[in-house]
């Protein structure tokens, strides 16, 4: 009995790196259960408490100036609205006329940016709306002027963080309005943001817009993704890579509309 | 009882310094991780058990805060920094100076193919890219960050 107590107490960091791995694994293996979900939850949510200061302060700076912004940007918004209606009319009555079906409507929830991290596995910010305020998982995320921000991958009562598109691991349905070709959008270190295996008959050219294809659950169909920067060669003879610029400037959101 | 407590306060402010201003310091990308530097210079000037536990801790907040798809690597990873670095404990100062700056490469190598290399290891990346264009330059950075820290906190010198 004499003898053990030594060599535990020799043994004593080891042992408690040993418990401080075995907790650390048991964590990795348990990520998507409930309580590591509200686990995480309870940080995002005491985070925000850090940040709700600061955005304030922030705020007091840039008030007149965003206010002046937001009444420009509101008549030009009102111009292109009233022409937009125009069009909405015409294009109902020839949808009615065709047969088509209606498109699925979604209402926005407005968030202010409390933080945005960036880490070598995921670029995401926490926002200050939660699951109280009607945020659900994986809900669409955009920005100011309607273009795509990302989608919500975790939710506390009053915050939620969501995932950018410009992160590693995220992934979009998007169309390109020239040819109309379908392919997924993502992230590869050496070129950046491409649409991979498109038809290399596919007529893309640089400038072309890129937009969401809506043929997933989480974003609707036409939301703005970015611009194709340029085309691959042909690789195998039958497919090209699109390289695509993202749209939305990641390092100056201060707020998202959170698709409903 | 008074150091844990210091030791943690600081701790969530480094924590909090990297999540709040850490792009400041980005580089085509690449920040430097203040988190493991402070988890060398507490294992090696103060305890090897708090820099494992402290590591876990702040490991494990930072993961939730991330919000990566692996939550708890950071805590193992820092740990393990954390028990490798309280080795040297109030030995430091009696090695070489290369050999200190090459433990310190060999910590945050450890710290960074840890996170980095497993985090990474189902994506589309090849291994090479992953090592080239993140995991070099990354280790590189912070051994910079964490050269000038332990020269003006005098870690390691007698």
């Amino acid at each position: 009995m004499a003898s053990t107590a030594p060599s535990v107490s020799r043994y004593k960091s080891l042992i408690n790196l040993v418990t401080a791995v075995g907790l650390s694994l048991l964590i990795i293996g348990s990520n998507a259960t409930p309580l590591m979900v509200r686990v995480r939850g309870i940080v995002l949510e005491s985070s925000a408490y850090l940040y709700v200061p600061i955005k304030w302060i922030e705020t007091i700076f840039t008030i007149e100036k965003d206010y002046r912004e937001l009444q420009q940007r509101h008549i030009k918004a009102q111009i292109e609205l009233n022409k937009s209606r125009t069009l909405l009319n015409e294009n109902q009555r020839l949808r009615k006329m065709l047969g088509f079906k209606n498109e699925k409507q979604f209402d926005v929830i407005p968030a202010n940016v409390l933080s945005d991290i960036g880490s070598q596995t995921m670029n995401s910010l926490t926002v200050d709306q939660g699951s109280e305020d009607g945020v659900t998982l994986l809900s669409g995320v955009v920005d100011s002027q309607a273009q795509l921000v990302g989608k919500v991958v975790a939710i506390s009562p009053h915050t939620a963080l969501v995932q950018l598109v410009n992160d590693k691991n995220f992934r979009v349905s998007v169309r390109e309005m020239r040819s109309r070709d379908v392919g997924i959008l993502s992230y590869t270190l050496k070129t950046g943001y491409v649409i991979q295996d498109v038809p290399k008959n596919a007529e893309v050219i640089a400038g072309d817009s890129v937009l969401t294809s809506g043929f997933s659950d989480i974003f609707p169909e036409n939301i703005f993704v970015g611009w194709v920067s340029a085309i691959s060669p042909v690789v195998e003879d039958y497919v090209k890579t699109v390289r695509v610029d993202l749209a939305s400037d990641f390092n100056r959101l201060e707020e998202v509309f959170i698709l409903k | 009882m008074f150091d844990i407590i210091k030791y943690s306060l600081l701790g969530l402010m480094v924590l909090i310094f990297q999540w709040m201003l850490g792009d400041i310091f980005s580089i085509y990308g690449r920040t430097p991780s203040f988190l493991v530097i402070f988890i060398i210079y507490l294992g090696l000037t103060h305890s090897q058990l708090h820099a494992i536990w402290l590591g876990f801790l702040l490991g494990f907040i930072s993961d939730a805060l991330t919000g990566t798809h692996m939550m708890g690597i950071t805590a193992l990873a820092l740990s393990t920094v954390g028990y490798l670095s309280g080795i040297f404990h109030g030995r430091i100062v009696r090695i070489p100076v290369i050999v200190q700056y090459l433990l310190y490469t060999g910590f945050l190598l450890v710290f960074f193919i840890l996170t980095v290399m497993i985090t990474l290891q189902d994506s589309q990346f090849a291994t090479g890219n992953i090592v080239f264009l993140i995991l070099l330059p990354r280790t590189l950075y912070t051994l910079a960050v964490l050269s000038g820290l332990f020269i003006v906190l005098r870690v390691g010198a007698e």
